[in-house]
């Protein structure tokens, strides 16, 4: 573990090289907040509640789903081990006593972390600054979301990983990246609440509804679905795609045609 | 146009027709960006037609929601299938210095770095960008050759305001060595041109969003030339907003070569 923990900390120091960067990019993230706030505002009109959220409600919805997706988006990385299949870089892999997959776990976590905590810096700040706009959120609610949001966070990589492997098949994944990245968003409920497009046939076995829509349901403590089913539900899909990652994982070196191998 | 802007055009078509042929052999990305921005768009339509379901934004019905979508598709496709690639190359020219091969070429420089990586598969997201607002003016009854040649000219407006936009945000590239936080703040103001119709901006927003960030104008206006009187005072908006910006546009543009570190000095 000693040697993940070496990644996750040389990932992060390389993070914090364009740090200014990455507080810019959080900064933005609230360019989606007030596109929702004021896309609502028209949408609600003088209604009170719609498809049983408030405008706060709602407006909430969007500044936690902003906050989610440094945890649920792929990032770089994936392009990057892509790039690493395609030129012979992932020979590197195979001639360390390091398993790809892990280099890839520990390093998606670490190039999420400072996303992660600027994003949340900034729409906390935002939350503060503007208080009427937003609906107050239970501490108690956030910490038992925690849980199901590393879960969630866990299978995104995971299905990074996957995709990134399909390099082995498909020379060019640029647009399968963007492609689920778009997908995911709609499919987890960062675009609109499920609820409103799904309405009481809610894909519950679906594991996206757990990455976005359900984590902000149980902070605006909405839910109606407990936890540990959620969790559940969540740790098969995970455990399904990490079995998956390893299987590819296996047939790597057999189809890796690496530069100088 | 001047005769330099003409030769670049040509220089432009034929290395479009060798983009073309290249692009072929590789059909699946070729088709990529095509797929990509369909589905984003599926979405939107989608998103739209549950928030139709809930009466709609203030006075507009799905079939308005429907011609402003379409419009943004029209237009992304235009962009994403000439310029945008090419504009998006930018930083990494000047960072790298590798803009000099253009800068010794005898064509106009910004034109040919900008129009050199056409994407011919995004082109067919314009017709069907033209097929949904049609679709839409159907549904409110106000497709006619009068209206649908006004919704070309605006969004023709709009073209060129999106280049020279993109185009402002890239010459920051000549003073600053990382602009991905630019690029990060367009995509998220793009994200006001397709996913805000003209009754979510009110008051005060429509002065950041039509003529400071006039963002919000990309889909509106085209959209206003199809359904509603497009009257003087919107004329004067799209070209005011347009020329000032393509000036802005040439002007940094000009005034950032001054400041270029080509790569052999």
């Amino acid at each position: 573990m000693k040697k993940y923990g070496f990644i996750i900390s040389s990932e992060w120091k390389n993070s914090l090289a364009y740090r200014g960067d990455t507080w810019l990019t959080a900064i933005f993230s609230v360019f989606a907040v007030v596109l929702a706030y004021l896309l609502w505002s028209a949408v609600f009109g003088g209604a009170d509640t719609l498809n049983g959220f408030t405008l706060q409600q709602m407006t909430t919805y969007y500044l936690l789903a902003g906050m989610l997706a440094p945890l649920t988006q792929s990032d770089g990385l994936l392009q990057d081990f892509a790039v690493e299949i395609r030129g012979g870089g992932y020979a590197k892999y195979l001639v360390k006593p390091l398993s790809p997959l892990g280099y890839f776990l520990a390093a998606s976590l670490a190039r999420a972390l400072l996303p992660l905590l600027a994003s949340i810096t900034v729409l906390s700040i935002a939350r503060f600054g503007f208080a009427d706009a937003f609906a107050v959120i239970h501490l108690v609610d956030i910490l038992q979301a925690l849980p199901l949001i590393m879960l969630g966070s866990l299978f995104s990589m995971l299905t990074g990983h996957i995709i990134a492997m399909t390099t082995f098949t498909l020379t060019d994944v640029e647009f399968i990246y963007v492609l689920q990245n778009v997908i995911k968003a709609f499919l987890s409920g960062a675009v609109i609440p499920l609820n409103m497009v799904f309405g009481d046939s809610l894909p519950l076995l679906s594991p996206f509804s757990y990455l976005t829509y359900y984590p902000v349901l149980l902070c605006l403590g909405k839910t109606e679905i407990p936890p540990l089913t959620a969790a559940c539900v969540l740790t098969g899909w995970v455990l399904a795609a990490l079995a998956l990652c390893l299987v590819l994982q296996k047939q790597a070196p057999r189809r890796f045609e690496g530069v100088g191998l | 146009m001047t005769s330099q802007a003409v030769h670049t055009m040509k220089v432009i078509a034929t290395l479009a027709k060798l983009q073309l042929s290249t692009a072929m052999m590789y059909r699946v990305s070729f088709w990529g960006a095509f797929l990509v921005d369909l589905t984003v768009f599926s979405i939107q339509l989608l998103f739209f037609s549950v928030l139709a379901q809930n009466d709609g934004i203030g006075d507009w019905s799905i079939f308005h929601l429907t011609v402003f979508t379409g419009a943004f598709i029209a237009l992304d496709g235009l962009y994403m299938g000439t310029y945008f690639f090419g504009v998006i190359a930018l930083p990494d020219k000047i960072r790298t210095g590798s803009l000099d091969f253009a800068l010794v070429k005898p064509v106009n420089t910004l034109l040919y770095t900008s129009f050199a990586h056409v994407n011919p598969g995004s082109l067919a997201l314009f017709a069907a960008g033209l097929g949904i607002a049609a679709f839409g003016g159907a549904g409110l009854g106000v497709l006619s050759a009068g209206n649908g040649l006004r919704f070309l000219i605006v969004l023709f407006f709009m073209y060129l305001l999106m280049y020279a936009l993109m185009v402002c945000l890239r010459t920051a590239s000549f003073w600053l060595t990382r602009v991905n936080a630019f690029q990060q703040m367009e995509n998220a103001l793009v994200e006001f041109s397709f996913r805000l119709p003209a009754p979510a901006i009110q008051g005060g927003w429509k002065l950041l969003l039509y003529v400071l960030l006039p963002y919000g104008l990309m889909a509106n206006m085209p959209a206003h030339a199809l359904f509603s009187p497009f009257d003087l005072q919107e004329w004067l908006l799209c070209i005011g907003v347009t020329a000032f910006f393509l000036g802005l546009a040439h002007y940094l543009w000009h005034l950032g070569l001054k400041r270029y570190d080509s790569a052999s000095s």
